[in-house]
């Protein structure tokens, strides 16, 4: 068991729980914001010059300073999917009840409209001559 | 038509069009409230429903079965009269004596939910793999709920507004069955199975659920039961 193992596995442990306690906060946005941030230094400094994620990688006890930088990767993907996942639940929950809600008052509003209706026809009928029988016979 | 005048009928309907005007017909002869909720079918359901007079509530976009049951149990709750609950599936599955005959049981103020079981009454014309896989289907929920049921996924249900209001499906697809019993635990409210005739039509079969959706609908409850927990 190396160092980074057991870094990385507590660490994703951690997040999982953490996320999942908080998944409303804006705790979860920032530390993905903060993983982020850490990967993209991460790359830079690499681009700059290789030898430093070797370096760093060595201390933790990855054989390759690529892998470390996979690991990070690995972490800032699971926890932008993890916000993403939370996010779109909320907002599918969100337009259900207002789909709800429309589809509830365009049917209240219809059945209003159509006893309305009726019931303006029938005082027309009323305004105007009286209906015979043979006149409605002959309808 | 007074009849049941304390009682409304919700009919969640997808493309049902060339059945969903008989089967409302039918229910109106004993029940007095009737509402169709159209879950956006793109074959003139909607017109058919409006012509056999039931109320009709048309969902803007598709929100599945559970969807269309929660906004006909909203828009049943508007009415302050409104004391029982029958859901009651569009494809004529369904007798409307079992409606009849659950509203009158649910009278007598024993129970607060009644379930329809297929398996304690009679379903005509099932395949063997159906069978099975409501079998599966009733082992999952009982671990998911602590609530055994001998038919997890019947269509015929009625229940009391004490139950309506606390009821809140929010599970896309069909999961709201699990969903339905998870609230029945949570209520603490009694429930109880009764025996219902499903009548397996060539129509009704076609329409029926592919298999392989019930793996869909397993992972949607677990993450829900997951989530809900812990919300706020």
């Amino acid at each position: 068991m190396t160092w980074i193992k057991i870094v990385l596995i507590a660490s994703f442990m951690g997040i999982l729980v953490v996320l999942f306690r908080n998944r409303h906060g804006v705790a979860l946005r920032a530390w993905s914001r903060l993983a982020a941030i850490t990967l993209f230094a991460a790359a830079v400094v690499s681009i700059a010059d290789p030898n430093i994620p070797q370096w760093a990688a060595e201390r933790l006890g990855v054989s390759r300073g690529t892998d470390l930088i996979l690991y990070l990767l690995v972490v800032v993907f699971a926890i932008t999917t993890l916000g993403l996942f939370f996010r779109i639940r909320e907002n599918e929950n969100r337009v259900r009840q207002l789909a709800r809600a429309l589809a509830i008052s365009e049917a209240i509003r219809r059945e209003e409209t159509k006893t309305d209706g009726l019931a303006a026809r029938e005082n027309a009928t009323r305004d105007t001559e009286p209906v015979t029988p043979r006149d409605r016979a002959a309808s | 038509m007074q009849a049941n005048s304390d009682t409304w009928v919700v009919v969640p309907t997808f493309n049902e069009v060339t059945v969903v005007r008989e089967v409302l017909h039918e229910l109106q002869e004993s029940f007095a409230n009737v509402v169709a909720v159209d879950d956006a079918s793109t074959d003139g359901s909607a017109m058919e429903i409006l012509a056999s007079g039931a109320h009709l509530v048309r969902h803007p976009f598709n929100m599945g079965a559970g969807g269309a049951l929660q906004t006909g149990v909203h828009f049943a709750l508007l009415d302050p009269q409104a004391r029982f609950i029958v859901t009651f599936d569009a494809d004529g599955q369904h007798r409307v004596e079992d409606a009849v005959s659950m509203v009158e049981r649910l009278r007598t103020g024993e129970e607060d939910i009644l379930l329809g079981s297929r398996f304690l009454g009679t379903a005509t014309n099932m395949r063997a793999s159906r069978r099975a896989l409501l079998r599966a289907a009733r082992v999952f929920e009982r671990a998911a709920s602590g609530i055994s049921l001998t038919d997890a996924h019947n269509g015929l249900r009625a229940f009391s507004r004490r139950f309506a209001e606390v009821l809140d499906l929010s599970v896309p697809d069909m999961g709201w069955a699990s969903e339905f019993l998870a609230r029945i635990a949570e209520s603490g409210l009694r429930c109880a199975e009764v025996p219902v005739t499903v009548q397996y039509t060539d129509y009704s079969m076609s329409k029926g659920q592919s298999s392989i959706n019930s793996v869909n609908i397993g992972v949607d409850v677990v993450l829900d039961r997951m989530l809900r927990g812990q919300r706020r």
